[in-house]
């Protein structure tokens, strides 16, 4: 039993962390997670975060 | 305090930028290669004053009355935001085209500081510089540096420093260009040029003789040749699939696939048998197993990014860019299409961004909705693994795929064309070809960090939060309950991708599973790799035992049911329809249309399937001597597609010539 409960929980972390990376890269303006060249805000140059 | 590096196209602004704030950011041995402002903090080891110093990156500009886009970035920044100090960066070898923009720069009243970037080229090209009078006639510091090396940094900044809040000397005073007619901007230009041209007779002395022949004359003359140009090039792109594909990348991906298969097993004796299935399937083969496989081609894509990356900054692709201006300008584009579909090889979105350096919008739109068929990163693990597993030779399907892309982006202009009525490329594609120079391995090698460093994050966020979900699909009926073993058909996965796979029967895969990793595909590529490696159980696409890139190559295609010709017809699919969701929220954002937008996805779909259709149909009848399965159908709705192309090329050409006898 405590053993599923250990994995369930680590299960949700693993999913809980990736979904935090994603929500902090959309609001920093990155269109591409993870991709140091992909931020793009409006075409002028108020890019926000850049 | 704020310092904004400004100059023309290629003189180095984003190589010192990256010098003095310690940042990576992309630098290409050619024009428009940065299309919006970055900002960084000066290094600690150049700032003495213990303040916060912003340094800002502007995109090239040839003066300060702009004709695209990131001109007018460029333009408005100095001209509204009011910097502390700009620092000027000039292109010593083209002292004249860059002192123009500085005249402009002096007008403004802020401090300037003019960097001589490339000094340590002078003595090699014959030129002579003299800075100090340069200095006095332009009424600023005058600073020779080498940002690629580092000379002359420090005293750049201690310049800047003392520049900052004094005043500044107008060398040329022009007219107000504000409301200015044409024949006064004329005149404004010439006078301005002529002021230039006194002065760089003044402080340069060159050593040249026009008709003689330099290397890289002679190199230019087969590299860049009408006949050799694109021979040449297909050889080039053929040997860095084959040395990151078959022989390089597959080395180095041994010892990873070999670490990801011991954390898999470490994982597996940790959870010991008394841990419920489902948990333990999940996190083995859907989080762990799905991204392992992903992982696996991550040394592939490096090297492949690496010898890119020295073509790039060796200058090769500055000539890639004329040899393709030829053919690009009957299709109603232009070589400077070709920059964002070289920048797009990375990662389609900075590659549809850097179209805005295209003036001409429908040359700008088009570009954008074309670029996405470059195999990006992302895509490179599924022709990785399809090559691998279908034919032995690896480094031939990626070139094809390449040239396949090229070739449909030349078609697809073609279709744009005809659809918009529009002739020929009316503008030219002026480009300065770079000096061809010594690549460097290490601008190679933070290029390649800098995009393994982006697999690996999507690899651990999208790729790993899809794989969990195709995971759970997998597993569970509609009415919740554990699948039966046998009864996958029964899943939620195969529920909403069982109608889909119908539509793919012509294209000669109608599984399922194939058909989830297809729409898999769309949120991310990788995604095709993942979901194939969760649907059918493979944790391990590449052998561990020998230096093979794919692993069990035969059972891999029997468990997939594929024929070779289908197998490549699902490649097709899977590269040339529609990019990735974040892929098209970028073209949304160039194309201002909304439009353009959905006729260019429509198209993309449209252009996948047909390609797909015409490779699996015909490469079936050519290898058994009849066609596959739902030919008619697929036949059908091939044709209504091309019906909906004639008919719309067709009406604009009729509004057309309703609209030449309305103005005659």
């Amino acid at each position: 039993m405590l053993v599923n409960v250990i994995t369930f929980a680590v299960i949700v972390l693993i999913i809980a962390a990736a979904c935090t990376k994603l929500v902090i890269d959309k609001k920093k303006g990155r269109a591409c997670s993870g991709c140091p060249h992909s931020r793009h805000g409006n075409k002028g140059f108020n890019c926000p975060g850049q | 305090m704020r310092i904004a590096l400004s100059g023309n196209p290629n003189s180095g602004k984003t190589t010192l930028f990256n010098a003095i704030t310690g940042k990576i950011e992309h630098v290409g041995n050619w024009p428009g290669v940065t299309v919006a402002k970055k900002e960084g903090d000066l290094k600690k080891s150049l700032n003495q004053s213990g303040k916060k110093i912003r340094v800002v990156d502007l995109p090239g500009a040839y003066s300060l009355t702009p004709f695209t886009s990131e001109e007018s970035i460029t333009s408005d920044f100095v001209k509204n935001e009011k910097p502390d100090v700009i620092i000027n960066i000039v292109d010593t070898a083209n002292l004249s085209r860059s002192l123009f923009f500085t005249t402009q720069l002096l007008e403004l009243g802020i401090p300037v500081v003019v960097a001589l970037n490339k000094s340590d080229l002078l003595g090699k090209k014959g030129i002579a510089i003299n800075s100090i009078e340069l200095a006095e006639k332009l009424g600023c510091p005058v600073v020779e540096i080498a940002a690629i090396s580092g000379k002359g940094l420090p005293e750049l900044i201690e310049k800047v420093f003392a520049a900052t809040g004094k005043g500044q000397l107008t060398p040329f005073r022009g007219i107000d260009l504000r409301g200015a007619d044409r024949a006064a901007v004329e005149i404004d230009t010439l006078e301005r040029f002529a002021f230039v041209d006194k002065l760089v007779r003044l402080i340069e002395g060159r050593e040249f003789s026009s008709h003689k022949q330099t290397r890289q004359d002679a190199a230019d003359r087969i590299v860049a040749n009408k006949y050799l140009g694109i021979p040449i090039f297909a050889a080039v792109i053929y040997l860095v699939f084959s040395i990151s594909q078959a022989y390089l990348g597959p080395l180095f991906a041994d010892f990873l696939v070999d670490w990801i298969d011991n954390f898999y097993e470490y994982v597996e004796g940790l959870l010991g048998a008394d841990v419920s299935p489902v948990l333990s399937s999940l996190l083995l083969d859907g989080i762990i197993g799905g991204v392992g496989a992903v992982m696996g081609f991550l040394p592939l894509i490096m090297v492949l990014f690496f010898l890119l990356a020295l073509l790039e900054d060796s200058g090769y692709m500055a000539r890639v860019a004329v040899v393709m201006d030829r053919y690009l300008k009957r299709v109603g584009l232009s070589g400077k299409s070709i920059i964002p579909m070289v920048i797009g090889t990375g990662c389609a979105i900075p590659g549809v961004m850097a179209t805005r350096t295209i003036r001409d919008a429908r040359q700008r739109r088009t570009t954008a909705m074309l670029t996405p068929f470059m195999p990006c990163g992302a895509k490179l693990p599924v022709i990785a693994l399809f090559a691998g597993v279908f034919f032995s030779d690896a480094a031939w399907v990626g070139t094809s795929m390449y040239f396949m892309a090229i070739l449909i982006i030349i078609l697809g202009a073609l279709i744009v064309q005809r659809i918009t009525n529009e002739g020929p490329a009316k503008s030219y594609f002026i480009l300065e070809l770079p000096d061809y120079r010594m690549p460097s391995f290490r601008r190679a090698l933070i290029t390649m960090f800098s995009r393994a460093q982006a697999f690996i994050v999507r690899a651990a966020t999208i790729i790993l939060l899809c794989n969990a979900a195709v995971h759970m699909m997998q597993t569970f009926t509609w009415s919740f309950q554990v699948v039966e073993p046998g009864m996958e058909h029964t899943s939620i996965l195969a529920g909403i991708s069982s109608p889909f796979a119908f539509l793919f029967i012509p294209l000669g895969f109608g599984a399922w599973q194939l058909a989830a990793a297809a729409i898999a595909g769309f949120i991310a590529k990788e995604n095709v790799v993942g979901t194939l490696a969760v649907v059918y159980g493979i944790t391990n696409f590449i052998d561990t035992e020998e230096f093979v890139l794919v692993s069990g190559a035969g059972d891999v295609a029997a468990v997939m049911g594929l024929t070779s010709v289908a197998a490549l017809a699902y490649l097709m699919f899977n590269l040339f329809t529609p990019p990735c969701f974040a892929a098209i929220g970028a073209m949304n954002a160039e194309m201002e249309s909304k439009k353009w937008l959905w006729a260019g996805v429509s198209f993309q779909f449209g252009m996948g399937y047909t390609v797909a259709f015409v490779a699996y149909q015909v490469g079936t009848l050519l290898t058994t001597g009849s066609f596959g399965a739902g030919v008619i159908p697929g036949l059908i709705f091939v044709s209504v597609l091309a019906g909906i192309i004639v008919v719309l090329a067709r009406n604009s050409e009729q509004r057309a010539k309703t609209d030449l006898k309305g103005a005659a």
